[in-house]
């Protein structure tokens, strides 16, 4: 799999996403969300199996979710958690990011979105991922891509 | 005249954004059910009267696929349209899932004009708020 087209497609991918589901904005962030965040960081983790093999990771302020929350529920006082949103943003983030990189080539199979939280501190500390995509809102919040790319798959 | 409509997805955002949209069509709707999963689906499928299902694919328990499989057994599906909502843009697999008798897909996220347009396609030819007993 070629690293270099899946990241633009997972850039292009985020920033769409933003744009159609929560009228959110973005540029091309300056670091990474664990030195721009200075708070608990939200993480959801997505795994796919077929033609594509790996992870997909999607990393935010729990501000910044709890405020996409609102957005595309259009309810101040939503209860929809920032994991969720976040967990959803992934799920809609991978399968475009896929459709671009594959084009069309193969089939592979979303799984179902995990979501914790982190302290910013412990990010540093995992496996470096295949490839990262971070991303500043015009509020200046980070949002954060990885995708861990499996050796094992079938690609 | 209303339309019953069922909202089967894990995601609770999506729901609400899939309920906020169909609240915006300017179709009146009679009652919104809710479910996390196939499961949850086939329980009200079984019990409601139902005009239009959305429907995610992945899902815990029973996922999307099952689920429209179940409704076919049940003899469900030829009478209960069923749109499928998904992330997975896999177009293989949705042309599959037509085949089987899904109505058509749509691509997350959903813009309301596009959600508006399949709901005026589809209840054009709907028995509305008809008492399947």
């Amino acid at each position: 799999m070629n690293t270099e087209l899946l990241k633009t497609s997972i850039e292009s991918a985020l920033q769409r996403v933003l744009e159609d589901a929560a009228f959110v904005f973005t540029e091309p962030a300056a670091g990474p969300v664990a030195d721009i965040a200075q708070e608990i960081i939200a993480r959801a983790k997505l795994e796919v199996s077929g033609s594509f093999r790996g992870m997909f990771v999607l990393l935010a302020p729990v501000s910044l979710c709890e405020m996409l929350a609102r957005e595309m529920t259009g309810d101040e006082d939503t209860d929809v958690t920032a994991g969720e949103t976040l967990g959803e943003l992934l799920n809609m983030t991978a399968g475009m990011t896929l459709e671009h990189a594959l084009q069309g080539a193969g089939e592979w199979t979303l799984g179902v979105p995990i979501v914790d939280s982190v302290d910013a501190e412990d990010l540093t500390a995992g496996i470096p991922a295949d490839v990262v995509v971070r991303l500043m809102t015009e509020e200046e919040s980070p949002i954060e891509a990885w995708i861990y790319i499996d050796a094992g798959g079938d690609r | 005249v209303s339309y019953n409509i069922l909202i089967v997805d894990d995601s609770a955002v999506t729901r609400k954004v899939i309920r906020k949209s169909v609240t915006m069509s300017g179709f009146r709707i009679g009652e919104f059910f809710e479910a996390a999963d196939g499961v949850d689906a086939l329980e009200v499928l079984k019990s409601k009267w139902v005009d239009l299902v959305f429907a995610d694919l992945n899902m815990p328990r029973m996922n999307g696929i099952e689920l429209i499989e179940n409704m076919a057994q049940a003899g469900i599906l030829d009478g209960t349209p069923v749109v499928v909502v998904t992330s997975d843009r896999n177009e293989t697999r949705l042309a599959e899932l037509e085949a089987k008798g899904i109505r058509t897909h749509l691509n997350k996220p959903v813009r309301p004009e596009v959600l508006r347009d399949v709901m005026r396609e589809i209840l054009k030819d709907v028995p509305e708020g008809a008492d399947p007993s």
